[in-house]
């Protein structure tokens, strides 16, 4: 029993040496706030590095212009089920399948749709990014991603 | 010395080793390692900055109390417990759902490489180390169990 009391002790006094350590220190050295806003960071993000963002209902007034749809996403997430129509483009495997999408970014003269998990997925933006910066000016992130398009109503296809 | 209590010092020295190098790391990109967090998408947006800026000093004054401070090693040991067993849930959950991020275990991308079904094993395995830490206890346990031995 006092062995667990004990125990209780330092657990607590651990903690506090280490709240009181981390104060100091953001204080005196770090700066950060202590409330970060991290609701809506991604389209924010997007905005900041000149990246176009849309939502669902956007995307499907213009579905008749057949603007190519990229999923950003795993491609085990994309064989699990994926917007109609989209092309699996991971964006870790960019550098290797770019060649591939190439002509659809050249051809597609209005935009080039980007979605991956969710809202708070990087996957889209990083893809959208390194889009715009060489010069597609036409990559737009999808912000809401694929579970935006499954909330909608929207159809899957596997 | 007994076999036991050595086992347990080295698995305390190895555990505190690993913390303190861990919270050190992380220590010039506090900004970086809460975006670590967020990509982990197991936080809420309110408890993210607070758990950076507080976990990195966390793991330094436990790492720091596992190899210097022998009076406060179970405490140090119950939190390193606690620490790495956290850490292997959030990875394996995150591979579980197919959430692909970068561990983070050491400061800000210093591999790249997604935390993998690896990164799982190894927190596992030193939270168990931990635990051996945790088992003997401080050498105020020791000497307080001996001194009862003796005076029966």
């Amino acid at each position: 029993m006092r062995k667990a009391i004990s125990s209780v002790w330092q657990v607590a006094g651990l903690f506090t040496v280490a709240l009181l350590m981390a104060a100091g220190y953001n204080a005196a050295v770090a700066h950060q706030s202590w409330r970060g806003e991290w609701d809506g960071w991604i389209p924010r993000q997007a905005r900041a590095s000149r990246v176009p963002v849309a939502d669902w209902p956007e995307v499907r007034k213009h579905a008749a212009e057949n603007a190519p749809v990229f999923d950003a996403r795993s491609r085990r997430a994309y064989g699990r089920g994926h917007v109609p129509g989209a092309i699996s483009l991971p964006q870790d495997e960019f550098g290797r399948e770019f060649r591939h999408v190439q002509p659809l970014l050249m051809s597609s003269a209005d935009q080039a749709w980007i979605y991956c998990d969710h809202r708070d997925c990087e996957e889209g933006l990083l893809l959208a990014r390194q889009l715009v910066r060489m010069g597609y000016t036409n990559a737009t992130l999808v912000v809401e991603g694929y579970a935006g398009w499954i909330e909608s109503g929207g159809a899957v296809e596997r | 010395m007994s076999r036991f209590s050595t086992v347990s010092r080295v698995a305390a020295w190895l555990a505190g080793a690993m913390l303190l190098i861990a919270g050190v790391l992380k220590l010039p990109d506090l900004g970086g390692f809460a975006h670590d967090i967020y990509r982990y998408r197991i936080l809420p947006y309110a408890a993210i900055q607070p758990a950076a800026l507080v976990l990195p000093w966390l793991e330094i004054v436990c790492g720091a109390s596992l190899i210097f401070v022998p009076a406060f090693r179970r405490g140090a040991a119950l939190w390193a417990v606690f620490l790495f067993g956290v850490f292997a849930a959030a990875i394996a959950f995150n591979l579980s759902r197919g959430v692909w991020v970068p561990c983070g275990c050491f400061g800000v991308d210093v591999w790249g490489a997604p935390a993998g079904w690896g990164h799982v094993v190894m927190n596992v395995a030193l939270a168990l180390i931990s635990g051996t830490a945790m088992v003997c206890g401080s050498p105020v346990d020791e000497k307080s169990a001996s001194g009862s031995q003796q005076g029966r």
